[in-house]
């Protein structure tokens, strides 16, 4: 079994609650003062995960989201380097996942990594360069928030507050492939980010969101329905957590040349 | 002689000019209640007693890095006076912003305004103005009156040169300018510039999650409509926003799309400049 497990019965929910940013602000934004549609596929680079190591791909997803919106740039960060840091929190010691609640506070104390500096190895290891710790330093997220349904998810993503990283027994009904419908649960646990939302839209107007998934049933982005998320949201097994505010170093000068000479 | 006579004369023939013009030109329309929004200033949460609502009346402060937005279903123009305090941009609504707004939450946030059309008022330097809204087809009672106080990074200043009157916060509407006018421009080409940084612009505002570098590739193509002569002949104008876009960088200070998009709006605001 892998390539998706997260480790739901370690979670600090607790804890992560206690620490939550106040989300109510965002919620009483109009919805209709958000963009129609926040698509990542035009930033995000699909990734696939070879073992139990889905959050940290979807923490390093997430983390992408917060550096784009303080910088305007795109960077990508190391899944390898997420899960181990947050395996490290856990106090897992095998290639058997992570907590979303580890990811966070891993994104919050280490910091997320450029890829380069942690590449993803060939198997597992816990063997994390000095290098890659010292890097992180520099990109260290600010503040999280438990989101607890649609409304809330879509809100933290249309107001720029950042990406989220939701851990969930995944399992949809999709009315076609990577569009999905329905939530029927308790089949696997299986952490994935949410980036953005689509043009597609249900009965009520609300749009479907983005989900980048590094596994499985497969790789690819999908799109939730408002219905499904908070069928979700309301599982015993579920985490949501929203990023935001990543800290970081001076951006790279851009040469400003719209002329083209 | 009266140090307001200029003034008032000032803003009496401009509105008389525009009641005159609406007269002649558009049929007219009555503006209900609701109409034209103004920002409302923010209110202190939860006090006892509940504070009164702010009066129309009341001087409302718009900070350095704020908007002021003025959301009208209804025709009407906007005047500022006196002249160089702020600069009002038109755009045409239903609009999403991103910014800071007066009246939000003093963070970044992105509104909807869902008039027809949307008046952007932006500090240029510190002082007081007065916003005079004059909607189609109402008499000299039915202009409605906001006074800002502008709180600029810029203060008051002497009477400015042509180039300085349109600045911004960050200096990039006087480059703009003064690069415009290095150049041997052809009719249309400052105006096709100035529209493609704006619809960069507004393109950004709408989403939180813009890449620059795509921003700038889009920006690119919108101006690659003029032949490689010309843009070559537009070369010390670029020369002029570059220096002061590396001296911002230096700076710290456009670190990120927003920062971009405020960029993007002043050059836009050089390039119409006397057109």
């Amino acid at each position: 079994m892998s390539g998706w497990n997260y480790e739901r019965d370690l979670e600090m929910l607790p804890k992560l609650v206690a620490s939550s940013a106040d989300v109510a602000p965002l919620l009483n934004a109009d919805p209709d003062a958000m963009p129609e549609v926040i698509d990542p596929r035009k930033w995000h680079r699909q990734e696939t995960q070879q073992r139990n190591d889905c959050q940290g791909f979807a923490s390093s997803s997430a983390d992408e989201a917060s550096f784009l919106l303080e910088t305007g740039s795109v960077v990508q960060f190391s899944p390898h380097f997420a899960y181990i840091t947050a395996q490290n929190i856990d106090g897992i010691r095998t290639d058997s996942g992570s907590t979303i609640s580890g990811g966070v506070e891993a994104s919050m104390e280490v910091g997320a990594c450029p890829l380069d500096l942690c590449p993803y190895p060939a198997s597992y290891t816990r063997q994390i360069p000095r290098a890659a710790y010292e890097a992180a330093a520099n990109y260290r997220i600010q503040s999280k928030a438990v989101l607890t349904n649609y409304d809330a998810v879509r809100a933290w993503i249309g107001q720029g507050a950042g990406g989220v990283v939701w851990g969930i027994m995944w399992r949809f009904e999709e009315s076609s492939p990577f569009v999905c419908e329905r939530f029927i649960g308790g089949q696997a646990p299986h952490a994935t980010a949410i980036l953005g939302y689509s043009e597609r839209k249900d009965r009520s107007g609300r749009p479907y969101l983005w989900v980048a998934n590094s596994g499985w049933p497969r790789p690819g982005f999908y799109e939730v329905s408002p219905d499904a998320v908070n069928r979700a949201a309301e599982d015993k097994f579920t985490m949501i957590v929203g990023r935001s505010g990543m800290a970081v170093p001076a951006p790279r000068p851009i040469r400003f040349n719209p002329l083209g000479v | 002689m009266d140090l307001f006579e200029p003034l008032i004369q000032w803003t009496a023939v401009a509105v008389t000019r525009f009641l005159l013009s609406l007269m002649v030109f558009t049929p007219a329309v009555l503006c209900g209640d609701d109409a034209i929004r103004f920002p409302t200033p923010a209110v202190a949460p939860i006090v006892a007693p509940t504070p009164p609502p702010p009066s129309p009346d009341a001087v409302s402060v718009l900070p350095e890095d704020h908007l002021y937005v003025i959301d009208a279903d209804d025709p009407c123009l906007v005047l500022d006076s006196p002249l160089g305090v702020v600069s009002v941009t038109q755009e045409a609504g239903p609009l999403t912003v991103r910014g800071k707004f007066v009246g939000g939450s003093g963070r970044a946030e992105t509104k909807r305004f869902s008039g027809k059309s949307v008046f952007i008022v932006e500090p240029l330097k510190s002082g007081r103005v007065e916003l005079l809204v004059v909607p189609a087809g109402a008499d000299s009672a039915g202009v409605l009156r906001r006074t800002l106080d502008v709180k600029s990074g810029v203060g008051p200043q002497p009477p400015p040169e042509p180039d300085e009157e349109i600045d911004g916060p960050l200096g990039l509407s006087s480059a703009s300018y003064a690069g415009k006018r290095a150049v041997q421009s052809n009719p249309g080409e400052a105006k096709l510039l100035a529209k493609a940084h704006r619809d960069v612009a507004n393109e950004a505002a709408r989403d939180p999650f813009i890449v620059i570098e795509s921003a700038h590739k889009s920006l690119t193509e919108k101006v690659g409509v003029m032949p490689l002569e010309r843009r070559q002949a537009w070369k010390p104008w670029m020369d002029r926003v570059a220096a002061r876009i590396e001296e911002l960088q230096s700076a710290g200070r456009l670190k990120n799309a927003q920062d971009w998009t405020a960029a993007w709006r002043e050059i836009a605001t050089g390039l119409e400049h006397g057109e």
